[in-house]
């Protein structure tokens, strides 16, 4: 009847995979731009924290803290800089909002992977997965203030790049 | 550009859904590190090795379990006040149900407890589901030794302890041949919050043998959802629970239920 069956063990890895491997999967997918790449990484991830050495300390840091600490490592190992975030090819059935959705996704995909590596996994943690930046300082194994300096020059540039590069881009949405 | 505008232009950068071949090669993943450290592939190793000390295994082992198996569930401390008869059922396509387990349990810790289960007109199937209840915690106790070690053992212990407090569990089925029970865990809702039991939204109320429920909704399995009826009166006991798998079109179709049919006072 229910999917999740046999050990207790198996019962809390399932629902710690339910939890948080979607959010896992967007991070490394955005850092790497591969789908089967973030997918090999989140999969490794999980497996990982089942090895004998793992070294997840449960009171020193959160799980969440330590699978996106183990996520961004595996991407930055294999990352791939930007031919996969090309805009998609356009669908010409499909209505012209969405053509100009997969337009400006594009757009914001390559100034996001113009960014300096630390600049970039220090945006998509605060503002793709919203984590506090007491969480990301531990992940990144910084200190809260340099993820903010990081967050505020990413999002400068950001905001020049895509101003300068798509003048209109905020009246096209 | 200033930061909303900024914000609303980054949200345009959507991720591609996660593939659903994941899930499945993390399940595979588990599985095969589980049999790698098993115990029964030792054991198959050494029946190989020392073949005419089976039978005399074999008696010890049923001589074991004639001795453990009237301590196969876990008893309360002391008698529960209350406790509740459930039934599970299975939902075939055509819509039609069978009654696949009954089961008396109680609430002990914010978590469901079980008493006793046992398949309907089936002495053989219950007696083999009192078996696999007394060996499954020992198997367990001794797979989570070879997986964790013993300090991170003790960690996780620790942990579950400290959970206990902060969340609500409820049995939620079994699988096909029903060898084991199946939990779900909720957070716990602060007073005043959710549904009162949980953190989850409130999408019904009920009255369930007396006790005024309220039901919220969570995931079941990747592509179905679960919908869950708790008595605050009884800890906040699950009185109902219905799953639904999502069809092709979108829509959901039953698929299993949990419901109490009987609520016994022991005071």
């Amino acid at each position: 009847m229910n999917p999740i069956q046999a050990t207790p063990e198996e019962a809390v890895f399932l629902r710690l995979f339910d939890e948080h491997h979607a959010a896992l999967f967007r991070f490394a997918w955005r850092l790497t731009g591969s789908i089967a790449d973030a997918e090999d990484i989140v999969q490794e991830c999980f497996l990982g924290i089942l090895r004998p050495s793992c070294a997840w300390d449960p009171a020193r840091t959160p799980i969440r803290t330590y699978l996106f600490g183990i996520v961004r490592n595996q991407s930055l190992k294999r990352l791939r800089k930007p031919d996969p975030f090309q805009p998609q090819p356009p669908d010409l059935s499909s209505p012209e909002s969405d053509l100009l959705r997969n337009e400006l996704g594009a757009a914001v995909a390559r100034a996001v992977a113009e960014l300096p590596d630390r600049q970039r996994e220090v945006l998509i943690l605060a503002h793709y997965e919203q984590l506090p930046l007491a969480e990301i300082a531990q992940i990144l194994t910084l200190d809260v203030g340099a993820v903010k300096s990081r967050l505020q020059r990413a999002r400068a540039a950001l905001k020049e790049t895509l101003a300068a590069s798509y003048p209109g881009l905020e009246k096209k949405r | 550009m200033n930061d909303n505008e900024l914000d609303g232009i980054l949200d345009e950068w959507r991720t591609p859904p996660v593939p659903s071949s994941l899930a499945d090669r993390v399940r595979a993943g588990f599985a095969a590190r589980r049999r790698r450290g098993s115990f029964f592939t030792a054991l198959r190793r050494w029946i190989a090795v020392h073949p005419r000390s089976l039978a005399a295994c074999a008696v010890a082992a049923i001589l074991t379990l004639l001795v453990a198996v009237p301590n196969a569930h876990p008893q309360a401390a002391s008698a529960p006040p209350w406790t509740v008869d459930s039934e599970f059922l299975n939902y075939a396509e055509d819509g039609s149900s069978s009654v696949e387990m009954l089961m008396t349990s109680y609430m002990l810790n914010g978590n469901e407890t079980i008493l006793s289960r046992w398949a309907p007109s089936n002495p053989l199937k219950t007696a083999l589901w009192s078996t696999a209840d007394t060996i499954g915690p020992v198997h367990d106790r001794i797979i989570s030794r070879l997986m964790f070690g013993e300090a991170k053992l003790e960690e996780i212990h620790k942990a579950r302890a400290a959970r206990a407090s902060r969340t609500v569990g409820a049995v939620t089925g079994c699988g096909p041949l029903c060898l084991s029970v199946d939990h779900f865990y909720w957070e716990r809702a602060t007073p005043g919050t959710g549904t009162g039991c949980t953190a989850g939204e409130i999408v019904g109320r009920d009255t369930i043998l007396g006790h005024a429920t309220i039901a919220f909704q969570d995931r079941w399995t990747e592509h179905g959802r679960m919908t869950v009826w708790m008595a605050a009166d009884l800890g906040c006991f699950a009185l109902r629970s219905v799953y639904e798998t999502q069809q092709a079109d979108g829509t959901f179709r039953r698929a299993g239920e949990k419901r109490a049919v009987k609520i016994t006072s022991r005071q």
